[in-house]
């Protein structure tokens, strides 16, 4: 039925869609990006690891750089200064902002305005043939998150603010006066644009109903959105929960499958059939709270609509603009107390050493795990699970089922349209998944 | 305009969409045909000019940059990965037979593409009209050659290194060479001098020396070899820091070498691919790349 690249994603994928003699479908998605990130970092020196795996993707660099960084730490015993964790912990909301920002922006946004018009209008290219205001103001926000990592780290894509044992130097204190000055107004565009989306959502409540509704098992890290350790993987579900899973055992329970066709690999957990979902969705039917005043505020009108868990996964989309208020909240309380953390020290030095670990990090797509081993200040072994590798299962189903419907459908833009909304549903990123 | 991409981050796309209202500018001066990061699209048209970020690493991209060479009228460079291989160039210190088990462990069927033997930068399968290295590239230089190519200009630029942004200066008090993470930096003290391996020398200038001016953090040479280092023997960037550090150390070279069991990574992080600095007797890459 269709075979395509795959658009409006990050990274390198094809959509291949094939109808069997009885008339169903068999859905495959397959990534051949691979670069071969677990070879070439052997043997280099630690130092240059978050310079290495930063590189694995544009999109999630500071996660990559940060994961990198922390499991580096983590291995070889090394506490960063208090400073740096919270001056890290502002370059993470931020981080998740943009991110979250690029996906509505680039991705979802023209799929809600127009879900029913034909794939050559709903795009950013084709808003702006009709109405250049319109994406003018969408692609504000995402111009708010660039330049507030600009601002703090120097650079939106691979910047080199932290590194291991803490932080290159604090952000200057103008810069943080100019983002905290700033912060009014994009809580104001945010919150505008949450309304919209919700606003957008009841409008196509009827694929919000279709839409990737079987339920999951969620799976989000104990620690906060923001958090940079290791705080065990929590997770809960109508197919059984697993209750938290440790370091130490999470080898044991995860068990990585290849992806047929594809370079692209699966995590499974035995015992659990399928559908493990991570991201925003996830972390909320966990949480039930973001445990910050505006956030709460559009998770409450998301319930007084929804229902609580939040079913579907086009749901998602607007709990991302509540994470980006989440994390505008949180930057306006760390920019407020940044007389008492920045300026001091900025990193601790990281003997060589022997050792070993996981990082875990709660991006804006879900959990990032990275392991290290370490010897002699050397990389022996790097590993890497994104957050793609945990949703596939999941989003291939979706798929299925929106390829099931699309048979027989006579518009082949329709099938094309609801087959792709389906996907960014998760906001893959393959960049991040095919290393 | 076409904006392809083949194995890459992603960054450099970013940094074109991170023009924010300049993007718009850029959208209105050209149509935007092809760019699969936000629109739809079966495959590149006929187009003026054609943005390529990544390099070739299997045949699905080779065929897509000889599509794209075919249908622009200008064909670009984008980002260190295409000018020079990028980090994906270290691959190039591997053998096949690692290669393969790495492609092996990543779950490679019979059906995926056929991988390239090596990481080569773009102009090695295509010609290229011009060249933005960068990782990412620096935002103002893309958008300031965007409007002289529109302007039907052919921007050329002369380079330096980044060394001549950088406010760095002063000496070190020997000792060393040092590891970045394992001692204490002075601010403001040239990092060579102070025995930190840095490759602002043989760095291309253009990204204002952001990392050792600003965020206190050795060159790494993401903006890619300059031309001196690409001409010049004696300005290779595995000798000549090896020479700088013997200097500021007082260890002799064969020492300080030592300490860089990583050479591939410390001096050719983002050259390796480079093929320039293969046939250099002294310096180069000879002794880093395996030999197909």
């Amino acid at each position: 039925m269709v075979t395509h690249s795959l658009a409006r994603v990050f990274g390198e994928a094809y959509l291949k869609v094939e109808v069997d003699e009885e008339g169903r479908p068999v859905v495959g998605l397959a990534s051949h990006g691979y670069r071969g990130f677990e070879l070439w970092c052997r043997g280099a020196h630690g130092e240059f690891l978050p310079d290495l795996l930063s590189r694995r993707c544009g999109v999630d660099s500071v996660y990559h750089r940060m994961g990198a960084c922390i499991a580096l730490e983590r291995a070889l015993g090394v506490e960063i200064p208090e400073g740096a964790k919270k001056a890290r912990e502002l370059l993470l909301a931020c981080q998740l902002f943009r991110r979250h920002s690029l996906t509505m922006t680039l991705h979802v946004l023209p799929d809600l305005l127009f879900p029913a018009s034909d794939p050559g209008l709903r795009n950013l290219v084709g808003l702006f043939r009709v109405d250049r205001d319109v994406v003018g103001r969408m692609m504000a926000l995402n111009a708010w998150g660039e330049s507030a990592l600009r601002r703090i780290a120097g650079r939106a894509v691979h910047p080199v603010l932290p590194v291991p044992g803490g932080l290159t130097a604090y952000p200057e204190e103008e810069a943080l006066i100019g983002l905290r000055n700033s912060l009014p107004e994009v809580m104001g565009l945010a919150r505008e644009t949450s309304r919209l989306v919700r606003m957008l959502l009841r409008r196509n409540e009827d694929l919000v109903g279709e839409l990737g509704k079987t339920p999951a098992t969620p799976l989000a890290a104990a620690t906060p959105p923001f958090g940079e350790s290791w705080g065990g993987i929590r997770m809960a579900g109508e197919r059984g929960g697993v209750g938290e899973v440790q370091e130490e055992d999470l080898l044991e329970r995860v068990e990585m499958v290849s992806w047929r066709d594809s370079l692209l690999e699966v995590c499974r957990l035995p015992g659990q059939e399928s559908g493990v979902l991570t991201g925003p969705l996830s972390r909320v039917n966990l949480t039930g709270s973001y445990g910050s005043e505006l956030a709460d505020t559009e998770l409450e009108e998301l319930r007084k609509t929804w229902g609580f868990p939040l079913r579907g996964m086009l749901l998602s989309h607007a709990l991302r603009l509540a994470e980006m208020i989440m994390a505008l909240e949180r930057i306006d309380q760390l920019l407020a107390e940044a007389a008492s953390w920045s300026g001091g020290e900025t990193r601790r030095v990281i003997p060589p050493g022997i050792g070993a670990a996981w990082a875990a990090l709660e991006g804006a797509e879900g959990l990032h795990l990275y392991r290290v081993e370490v010897e002699g200040g050397h990389i022996s072994e790097v590993g890497y699970l994104s957050p793609l590798h945990w949703n596939l299962p999941g989003l291939l189903e979706v798929v299925q089922e929106e390829a099931q419907r699309a048979v027989g459908d006579v518009s082949e833009a329709r099938q094309l349209g609801r087959l792709g909304v389906a996907i960014r549903c998760y906001a893959p990123c393959f960049f991040c998944a095919s290393g | 305009m076409a904006v392809v991409q083949l194995g890459s981050c992603g960054g450099c796309q970013l940094s074109l969409l991170d023009l924010g209202e300049r993007f718009l500018e850029i959208m209105e001066s050209y149509s935007m045909e092809y760019f699969l990061m936000i629109k739809e699209a079966d495959a590149p048209p006929e187009v003026d000019i054609a943005l390529v970020e990544g390099t070739v690493r299997h045949a699905r991209h080779l065929a897509m940059a000889r599509m794209t060479r075919e249908r622009a009228n200008l064909l670009v460079a984008l980002g260190t990965c295409s000018v020079f291989g990028g980090v994906q160039g270290l691959c190039n210190a591997h053998g096949e037979g690692r290669w393969e088990e790495s492609l092996s462990r990543a779950g490679a069927g019979e059906d995926i593409p056929m991988f390239t033997r090596r990481v080569m930068p773009l102009d090695a399968y295509v010609s290229v009209d011009f060249r933005l290295p960068g990782c990412p590239v620096p935002a103002e230089l893309l958008w300031s050659f965007l409007q002289q190519v529109g302007e039907g200009g052919r921007p050329a630029r002369e380079t330096a290194t980044v060394c001549a942004e950088c406010p760095r200066t002063g000496r070190g008090e020997g000792g060393g060479p040092h590891r970045f993470i394992e001692e204490d930096s002075r601010p403001g003290t040239c990092f060579l001098e102070q025995g930190y391996l840095c490759l602002g020398p043989l760095t291309r200038d253009g990204c204002a020396s952001r990392c050792p001016g600003s965020w206190d953090y050795p060159c790494r040479g993401c903006r890619g070899p300059s031309d001196g280092a690409l001409a010049f023997q004696q300005l290779d960037p595995l000798r000549e820091s090896l020479r700088r550090l013997s200097r500021s150390t007082g260890e002799k070279e064969e020492k300080v070498v030592e300490l860089f069991m990583d050479a591939p990574q410390a001096f050719f992080m983002f050259s390796l691919a480079e093929p320039t600095f293969r046939g250099r007797r002294r310096g180069g890459t000879s002794g880093l790349v395996f030999r197909i």
